[in-house]
């Protein structure tokens, strides 16, 4: 009582009171109305005083019933056919009565009523019937998870395609694709949620759509008038009722029977009266929100279409691709049930098959647009994205370009940098060059001083030279002398002295020593300095045009080396026949001019001179101070062959001993060179004073040159 | 006084002229002051020949040896007549002096 007593209360405003009502109601309480409320509808309605004419109460108060009548399920009897096949018995038999009246009651009635049976019969065959609604469950995607939501089987069938811009709608065969976090969500959807009972209604409204070829009804046209269509047959089949009542009634006016079809009869009236408001107020309820939902949903779309940039419209794109992925899933799901639903039904009518049939085929036909059109979509998001990853990858190379750009920046400025500190480092070096070429201008400048005065101490020494005993050996004896100095057979025989003496490589070795450890290597040997003052003697000889006959007596007579061992074996007397052999004995000894006698003790060279032209003696010795006392020794040795040479003649107090003291020599060596030097300073007259230590390996350079040039053409003027 | 002298000569050139058709073949001391070796030679034989033998009787190296005839240095191809040898001269061997 309680759930149905709080709707009157609440309807008041007539308006808003099928939509208030079912939502407060909600299904449960809708059910428990079908379940419980039927009897005590029933009673309520009985106890109720007589139908107040208020079109709002008529509404209000049966609206349990109206309830009822739209949920009613299909499978006991459209509420059309149940208005007909019951309809209310005016005289139902008093408990009590007679047999015989109740059979007559009831043959008038069948008789009056025949024709409202069989078009009640009529209708009842052709209107199809509907199946059950499912009670089924899909999978609704949410952001959440997968939650399982239960929908009615005809909500899956609707093909408006409005509809599925609806907030409520599930997404069975959509083609319009909505994100899933757009599901019914909002107030107002929630609003308009599910109403199972006006659905049903539609789906009757619908139903009959398609068979509306049939005989059944005029009225054929759209959604709007057709609940006035379902409706038409059976006002149609209440008039003659109604009518077929009243003489019934008039007949027998018992008091509980007139109450009773009164009753019956006013709520007959009251039923039909309340059917028809409330299918009017539905219908329109539910054109004006439909037409509502619609604009909203267009003006949605244009929004959101407008809001749609086209890149968002590409990402939505890609997103609804998933999105009709899951939906696919969605409709194999709700194709499964479709499928359960048709065998259902076809169990029960073939119309029904026929539509689902039809519906399948334009679902086929559906599918393979939108298949085309997901394609086509599939495209586009492929060539989009290539799009895109064409521009990612213009962009990775711009951004790549940019880097090499900035590292080639960063390389030139290296560079630059590089080439700055080269080119200051250059500028350094430079300047430093400079600063070494100006010092090395100076240097070159005091060496060009100092080499010009070497230049003119050199000049002053030639022009002392050329005056001298030593001259510069000219290019041409250099070459002779290096090309001796090249000979490596020590018994090579290099030149003939003037005695025709052969003078080997190993002669002139000891001239021109190269060896730097052996000192004694550098000493002059017997050879040597033999050839050397034979040379002096026979140039000597040669210039004053001496020819060797026996009355010719030479002015230079110089004698071999071996006089000492001689003179040290034999004495004087070894010597004696020496003199003739020169042809110098006796007083032709005195006409002669120099008489060379080189002294060898083993280790030293020594000489002697006598100048029997001017009864002198001298004792050239390079290392005098050595030999103290050494002098006199050979003087005396002069003096005693001059006696031995003489005999008579020699008058010691006519020979004078030379004070002339030969220059030192300042090594081991060049005792040798100092003899031979002074043999020639003497043969020249040259001061003895001109042969020093310093002059020695020009010296030496000179004897070989002379040596090899048998001669001093060219070498050295006497 | 003078007969001394005038007779002197002509004994001493007496000899002198015997002697000069038997100098064909002249005796020739070779002396190093320590050995003395004796040839016989012809007057126009090469003093090589005496100079080798000795070097290799005494053996000596005639690189080192200076043969000497009254002072004058004696060469290989020298022979007695060009060095106006009499039979009975001596040959000096000197040793390299340094």
């Amino acid at each position: 009582m309680r759930t149905v007593l709080s709707p009157i209360a609440e309807v008041s405003e007539p308006s808003s009171t099928p939509n208030t009502m079912r939502t407060s109601l909600g299904k449960r309480s809708c059910r428990d109305l079908d379940d419980i409320g039927r009897t005590e509808a029933y009673d309520n309605d009985i106890s109720m005083p007589d139908a107040s004419p208020a079109a709002a109460e008529i509404v209000a108060r049966p609206a349990p019933r109206v309830q009822r009548a739209l949920r009613r399920s299909p499978l006991r009897s459209p509420r059309v056919v149940r208005a007909s096949s019951f309809p209310p018995l005016p005289a139902l038999p008093p408990p009590g009565d007679r047999p015989g009246r109740i059979i007559a009651i009831a043959a008038i009635t069948i008789y009056s009523r025949t024709a409202a049976l069989l078009a009640g019969l009529w209708s009842w065959l052709t209107t199809p019937r509907t199946i059950l609604p499912l009670q089924v469950y899909a999978i609704e995607t949410t952001a959440i998870g997968n939650k399982r939501r239960a929908i009615a089987a005809d909500d899956m069938r609707t093909e408006v395609p409005s509809m599925h811009d609806l907030p409520g709608d599930f997404p069975t065969s959509s083609m319009v694709i909505t994100p899933p976090d757009s599901r019914p969500t909002s107030s107002d959807s929630k609003e308009h949620n599910y109403q199972p009972a006006q659905q049903s209604q539609d789906e009757l409204a619908q139903s009959q759509q398609p068979s509306s070829g049939a005989p059944l009804a005029p009225a054929t046209s759209a959604v709007a008038p057709a609940p006035s269509a379902s409706m038409a047959p059976a006002r149609s089949a209440m008039a003659p009722t109604q009518t077929a009542t009243a003489p019934a009634q008039s007949v027998k006016p018992g008091k509980k029977t007139v109450d009773i079809s009164n009753t019956f009869r006013k709520m007959t009236m009251e039923e039909n009266l309340v059917h028809l408001e409330a299918e009017k107020i539905y219908n329109q309820t539910r054109k004006a929100r439909i037409e509502a939902r619609k604009a909203k949903a267009a003006a949605e779309a244009a929004e959101k279409e407008a809001a749609k940039s086209p890149r968002t419209r590409a990402r939505e794109r890609r997103i609804a691709v998933v999105t009709a992925a899951e939906e696919k899933k969605d409709a194999r799901i709700d194709g499964l049930i479709e499928r359960s639903r048709v065998a259902k039904a076809t169990r029960y009518n073939p119309y029904i098959t026929m539509r689902e049939h039809q519906a399948q085929k334009t679902k086929a036909q559906d599918d393979y647009k939108r298949a085309k059109e997901e394609a086509a979509l599939r495209a586009i998001i492929i060539v989009e994205a290539e799009e895109e990853r064409a521009e990612a990858a213009k962009e990775v190379a711009r951004l790549k370009a940019e880097r090499i750009a900035q590292a080639e920046e960063a390389l030139r400025r290296e560079e630059w940098a590089k080439t700055e500190a080269l080119r200051e480092a250059e500028e350094a070096e430079a300047a430093k060059t400079a600063a070494q070429v100006t010092a090395l201008k100076e240097a070159e400048e005091v060496q060009a001083a100092e080499v010009a005065t070497e230049a003119a101490r050199i000049q002053a020494v030639e022009a002392e030279q050329a005056a001298g005993l030593i001259k510069p050996l000219s290019p041409e004896h250099l070459a002779k002398l290096n090309a001796m100095l090249e000979i490596r057979n020590d018994r090579h025989i290099v030149v003939k002295s003037p005695e025709g003496v052969e003078l080997t490589r190993r002669d002139f070795g000891t001239l021109l020593s190269t060896s730097t450890s052996n000192e004694a290597s550098a000493w002059f040997n017997d050879e040597i300095v033999n050839a050397y003052l034979s040379t002096i003697v026979s140039w000597k000889l040669e210039q004053d045009g001496y020819v060797k006959i026996p009355k010719n007596i030479p002015a230079f007579v110089a004698f071999n080396t071996a006089w000492h061992s001689t003179y040290k074996t034999k004495g004087l007397a070894g010597l004696a026949s020496w003199s003739r052999r020169k042809a110098i004995k006796g007083d032709r000894l005195l006409r002669t001019e120099k008489l060379f006698f080189p002294i060898n003790t083993g280790i030293h060279w020594m000489l002697l001179v006598i100048s029997p032209q001017t009864h002198t003696l001298e004792f050239l010795d390079s290392m005098h101070t050595y030999h103290p006392g050494s002098d006199k020794t050979w003087l005396d040795f002069g003096r005693s062959w001059l006696a031995m040479e003489l005999g008579k003649d020699y008058k010691p107090d006519e020979w004078t001993d030379s004070p002339a003291q030969s220059s030192l020599q300042t090594n081991g060596n060049d005792c040798g060179a100092f003899t031979c030097l002074n043999a020639l300073a003497s043969a020249t007259g040259a001061d003895f004073a001109q042969v020093t230590a310093g002059k020695m390996q020009e010296a030496r350079r000179h004897i070989g040159a002379v040596l090899l040039n048998k001669g001093f053409g060219g070498i050295a003027d006497l | 006084m003078s007969d001394s002298p005038a007779g002197s000569p002509s004994p001493s050139s007496k000899p002198e002229q015997p002697e000069q058709p038997v100098s064909e073949h002249l005796n020739i001391k070779v002396t190093d002051n320590n050995n003395e070796v004796f040839f016989k030679i012809k007057r126009t034989t090469a003093l090589k020949k005496l100079m080798d033998a000795f070097c290799e009787r005494q053996g000596k190296d005639i690189r080192s040896c200076r043969f000497l005839f009254d002072g004058t240095r004696v060469n290989p191809t020298d022979n007695p007549e060009t060095l106006d040898m009499n039979d009975g001269d001596t040959l000096e061997v000197h040793q390299e002096q340094i």
